[in-house]
């Protein structure tokens, strides 16, 4: 009873806030909002600012998973004549589409009144959302980005960037027939960087022993970042949770009674199946860090809407740091910070961006510490490219080499 | 005068070796959207990282089971060590796993410096300044490589030829007269020797001495890439001619010029922006599809068949758009799923005599 007063009040605020955007978005078109279907590193900032509502096909697709919908979908995409190999996120929601289905009896995401897309990111993006643009017959905008090998955007880069979020305003702009207010831009983007940080914040009370937010909870609520990207509402609502992740590591209560292991995974989670992790948890071995649960937030300080966007969006792509090397410092950092003992990688099948690398990180992660590694094949969305029962009997081994680690010193 | 470009591309190794070995210096690259005349003008030859095996045992130990046999073959010639004779490569912003393979590539492959270009993929005012940056960047990156200061006259001068070569593979590849394995030969050896020497080669090529190919049925191939012209022959060899072979070597990397009377970088920037929109991770895809229309509707081909690689995202993202097209445009399309090498030949053999058994109908 004491453990679900202590979760409730974040998760039945999660609940609630997330229940009302899916509301407001089935009201939008009658009350003449427009909405805009985003990819997940876009700045949507822009289309608060100028009252236009974002929605995610990329966040939509987890939901449609852990409701059991994704499978149907996915086939119905590939019977449609779209590729089996494509990212099943894309599948999932091509096959909404064709089905008009969507999750709790709906029809799926509402209509998009606009389109956009980032070339950072994956390609995917870029074809995913020419494809839907090609559905709907709705206007479509690509964002591209400058990319850097340089700490640090080079002046030119920089305005190479500033100018491409600014021809995005200017999209909206001719597509909703009125002004961007730049007052109201900044007013977002403070709230943005704000809810930002406390998740940040919120991420790093995991370093406490025990730890005292498990993936379950962080893959369910960084979502709010995105969805209700610039907000009061995602401001209250991480605050929120900061206090009740603040509390329980006050009073030493971690995931797990008897936490045993503290292990990192990569990169997305099994959508259909976040059961899994209880699994690790009967071994006492908990997850306590990933880059994924911040990968929707980011450094929005500063004074002009613009560059706060510029250097909040611009690494999403800059291959020293996403690449293998730089994904591998990252988590080397996590490793000695969050005192880990042992990497899980889920080789997802959907993603060619994160999963090519994910072999020469742990190359490089092997050489620094020697941690115990496990690597499967999974996919995110689509369950029909996963195999529990295989998995089941490698977790067993993990926990099995982890053990004897342990007893070796 | 093509047997000869078809030994230069079957022995590319050899050939590297023998220029390496005459001290000329090497830089590979992966991709179109790399400016050759940069490198060439800095005083070293282009040489295009390809696929060499037919099996990708290091490179598997590197990458998971769902990523393109392109990208693993090029990581595989890595890791084995077909390229210790270049002295750098050059990356850029292309698919993803062409994106991952620059870091992949620094850390496991002996093949001297790494640079990563960062293409731009929107076409407007602001992509090209910031183009023409990037590529000022890139040649002074070049020139200390190389202890060489590029000129204007030297990037001028690379521009002149690299366009000469595009002129007259633009004319090769649309006559109509070549066979699609004399076109995958001829496009593939020009990333093989030095660009001079290739020019020369097919300056001499008199298409008026050639005999057309006699076959009742023209086809057009496009897609992703292979590196095995097997593919290729097995389909010649049914009678069938090839006559366009829009491959990611093909007339689409020849299209554009460069604009020879404007600032080198700039005109450089322009017109490999706009070639871009060729490149199936780029947008529009409508820009792609646009362009092999034209060359079909100018070739007059029968139908089209449409080869991509298993787990290629940008091309197999647009095969939606492909069929509708060429549905519309009333050209007969057929799509197949293919590897880099001729794997199931019986099988590519019967499905292309029923697609042609349904043209001919």
């Amino acid at each position: 009873m004491a453990k679900e007063k202590q979760i409730d009040r974040s998760r039945k605020n999660l609940s609630l806030i997330m229940e009302e955007n899916r509301e407001q978005l089935a009201r939008a078109k009658e009350q003449g909002i427009m909405i805009a279907w985003m990819t997940a590193v876009a700045p949507a900032e822009l289309c608060v600012a100028m009252d236009i509502l974002p929605a995610f096909p990329e966040n939509y697709g987890p939901l449609l998973a852990s409701r059991g919908l994704s499978k149907e979908l996915c086939d119905a995409a590939v019977a449609g004549g779209y590729s089996e190999d494509l990212c099943s996120y894309a599948l999932a929601n091509l096959g909404s589409i064709l089905l008009k289905k969507g999750v709790e009896g709906t029809e799926g995401l509402p209509r998009p009144d606009l389109l956009i897309a980032t070339q950072y990111g994956c390609t995917t993006h870029v074809k995913w959302w020419e494809e839907m643009a090609r559905i709907f017959d709705v206007p479509l905008f690509i964002l591209d980005s400058a990319v850097t090998l340089e700490e640090d955007l080079l002046p030119y880069q920089e305005q190479y960037f500033a100018s491409e979020i600014k021809d995005c305003i200017q999209f909206l702009e001719e597509n909703t027939g009125k002004g961007m207010d730049y007052d109201k831009l900044s007013e977002v983007v403070k709230l943005s960087g704000e809810a930002g940080r406390l998740w940040e914040e919120t991420l790093k009370l995991r370093m406490n022993r025990p730890c005292p937010m498990g993936p379950i909870e962080v893959y369910t609520h960084m979502g709010v970042a995105v969805t209700l990207c610039g907000s009061q509402t995602a401001v209250g609502h991480y605050r929120l949770l900061y206090e009740d992740v603040s509390k329980r590591v006050s009073q030493g209560k971690g995931v797990v009674q008897n936490e045993r292991f503290r292990l990192i995974w990569d990169f997305f989670p099994l959508w259909y199946n976040l059961r899994l992790f209880r699994k690790f948890e009967e071994y006492g071995g908990v997850f306590v860090a990933d880059v994924y649960g911040n990968a929707f937030s980011g450094n929005m300080e500063g004074t002009d809407p613009i560059k706060s966007l510029v250097n909040r969006y611009f690494w999403e792509e800059t291959p020293p740091r996403t690449g293998s090397t730089g994904r591998a410092e990252e988590y080397c950092k996590l490793i000695e910070d969050y005192a880990v003992d042992g990497f899980v990688f889920h080789s997802n099948r959907s993603c060619r961006f994160f999963s090519p690398r994910q072999l020469d990180m742990k190359r490089i992660i092997d050489e620094r510490f020697g941690i115990p590694t496990l690597v499967f094949e999974g996919d995110m969305t689509n369950p029909n490219l996963y195999s529990e029962k295989d998995m089941e009997s490698r977790i067993d081994a993990f926990f099995e080499v982890l053990e004897t680690r342990r007893i070796q010193g | 005068m093509i047997d000869n470009l078809r030994k230069i591309h079957i022995s590319s190794q050899d050939t590297l070796k023998t220029y390496k070995e005459a001290g000329q210096r090497l830089c590979g690259y992966v991709s179109n959207l790399i400016p050759v005349e940069i490198i060439h003008a800095s005083g070293m030859m282009p040489v295009r990282i390809e696929p060499r095996f037919s099996s990708h045992n290091l490179a598997d130990s590197l990458l998971p089971t769902f990523v393109c046999e392109h990208g693993r073959g090029c990581l595989e010639s890595g890791l084995a060590g077909e390229y210790t004779d270049l002295d750098g490569t050059v990356f850029t912003r292309t698919c993803d796993v062409f994106r991952n393979l620059y870091t992949l590539w620094i850390n496991n492959v002996p093949a001297g410096f790494s640079y990563y270009l960062s293409t731009p993929g929107n076409i407007n005012r602001e992509s090209m300044e910031y183009f023409s940056e990037e590529l000022k960047r890139f040649k002074i990156f070049l020139q200390k490589q190389q202890g060489y200061l590029i000129s204007d006259d030297d990037l001028k001068s690379s521009i002149q030829l690299y366009n000469r070569i595009r002129d007259r593979l633009r004319i090769l590849s649309l006559s109509g007269i070549l066979s699609g394995k004399d076109l995958f030969h001829l496009f593939h050896a020009s990333h093989h020797i030095d660009p001079q020497e290739f020019y020369d080669e097919i300056d001499n090529l008199n298409l008026e001495n050639m005999e057309k190919p006699n076959s009742t049925v023209k086809l057009a191939i496009t897609g992703s890439h292979f590196s095995d012209p097997g593919i290729i022959t097995t389909i010649e060899d049914l009678g069938i001619h090839v006559a366009i072979l829009d491959l990611d070597f093909g007339p689409r990397s020849v299209w554009l010029n460069v604009e020879e009377e404007d600032d080198p970088l700039k005109s450089l920037a322009n017109r490999y922006i706009k070639s871009a929109a060729f490149d199936p991770s780029k947008h529009p895809s409508t820009e792609r599809v646009n362009f092999l229309l034209s060359l079909i509707r100018s070739v007059k081909t029968d139908g089209i068949v449409v080869m991509n690689q298993k787990y290629c995202d940008p091309y197999l993202f647009e095969e939606s758009l492909m069929k509708k097209t060429f549905e519309e445009e009333g050209i007969p399309s057929f799509f197949i799923t293919i590897g880099e090498r001729l794997e199931h030949k019986q099988q590519l053999i019967n499905r292309i005599e029923a697609f042609v058994e349904m043209i001919e109908k």
